[in-house]
C-alpha cells in the first residue's frame, strides 16, 4: 500500500450517522406498517363494516327465502292444474261411457 | 414489539454509520445520504424476512447502500468537485493534514460514480476486489480496472500535494 493509498485509507474513514437517523428510520417504519391495521381498531370505522356485512347477509338470505316461497308457490300451483285436467279426463270418460249406454239403451227401445 | 423490529434497530444502531458514510462519499451531499440511508434501512424492513444472518444484513446493506448512492448521485447531476456540501464534508482529517483528507475527499467525490463506488468500497470498507464485484454486481476486471484508473487519476491530481 502506498502513500496515496494509506490517504485515501485515512480521509475515507467511516462518518457517524446523522443524529436522530435511528429514530426517523424507526417511524417511518412504523408509520408504513400501521395503515395495514389501523383501521380496524377506529370502531366506527369497525361498526360500519360488520353492519354492512350484516345488511348483505340478511337481504341475501330474505331474497333467497323469498325465491323458495315462489318456486312452491309455483310448483303447487303446477301440481292443481295437472289435477284439474285429470279430474277433466276422467269426467269426459265417464260422460262418453254414459252416453254410449244412452245410445244403446235407445236404439234396442226403436228395436222392439 | 416483535423480532422483526427488534432486528431492525439492532441492525440500524450497528450499522447506521457504514450506510451513511458510504452513501455521504458516493453522494458527496449529507442531505441526500441522509435520504439514501433511511430509504435503504425501510428497504430492509419491507425485506426482513430474506434476512438469513448478520453477515447477510451487512452485505445486503452495503449492495443496497452503493447501488441506491450511485443512482441518487447521477440524479443529482452535480459536479461533486466544485459544489458546496463536498467543500464541507467535515471528514475526519489525515494525521497532522486536515487539508490533504478534505482535498482527497473533494478528488474522490469527482470521480466517475462507478470507479467513486469502487473505491470508497475499498478503502472506506476495506474490501477487496473479489467482494467489490459481489456487491456491486461487475465483473472483477471491471473492478480492478476501475480501482487502477481511479487511483492513477487521483495521483496525478495529488502528486504535488503528495511530494
Amino acid at each position: 500500500m502506498d502513500e496515496l493509498e494509506k490517504a485515501l485509507k485515512t480521509a475515507l474513514q467511516r462518518e457517524p450517522a446523522p443524529e436522530g437517523l435511528l429514530d426517523r428510520v424507526l417511524l417511518a417504519a412504523s408509520l408504513r406498517s400501521a395503515p395495514a391495521t389501523v383501521w380496524w381498531r377506529l370502531p366506527l370505522l369497525r361498526w360500519s363494516v360488520a353492519s354492512v356485512v350484516a345488511v348483505i347477509c340478511i337481504a341475501g338470505g330474505v331474497s333467497e327465502h323469498i325465491s323458495q316461497h315462489r318456486r312452491q308457490e309455483r310448483l303447487r300451483g303446477e301440481q292443481a292444474r295437472q289435477q284439474v285436467l285429470m279430474a277433466l279426463r276422467i269426467t269426459g270418460a265417464k260422460l262418453r261411457v254414459v252416453q254410449e249406454q244412452l245410445v244403446k239403451t235407445d236404439d234396442g227401445g226403436r228395436g222392439q | 414489539m416483535n423480532t422483526s423490529w427488534r432486528t431492525l434497530e439492532a441492525l440500524l444502531e450497528r450499522h447506521q454509520a457504514m450506510v451513511f458514510s458510504v452513501a455521504l462519499r458516493i453522494t458527496g451531499n449529507r442531505e441526500v445520504a441522509e435520504e439514501v440511508a433511511q430509504d435503504v434501512f425501510l428497504e430492509l424492513h419491507r425485506s426482513m424476512s430474506s434476512v438469513q444472518s448478520e453477515e447477510h444484513a451487512l452485505f445486503w446493506l452495503r449492495k443496497v447502500a452503493a447501488h441506491r448512492a450511485i443512482d441518487a448521485a447521477r440524479r443529482c447531476a452535480r459536479i461533486p468537485e466544485t459544489a458546496a456540501d463536498v467543500a464541507e464534508l467535515p471528514g475526519k482529517s489525515i494525521a497532522g493534514d486536515p487539508l490533504l483528507a478534505q482535498h482527497l475527499q473533494r478528488l474522490v467525490a469527482g470521480l466517475p460514480e462507478n470507479m467513486r463506488a469502487v473505491i470508497v468500497l475499498r478503502y472506506q470498507e476495506d474490501l477487496m476486489p473479489e467482494e467489490i464485484a459481489h456487491t456491486l454486481g461487475m465483473p472483477v476486471a471491471t473492478v480492478k480496472s476501475n480501482l487502477q484508473r481511479g487511483l492513477e487519476m487521483l495521483r496525478r491530481k495529488t502528486e504535488r500535494v503528495l511530494r
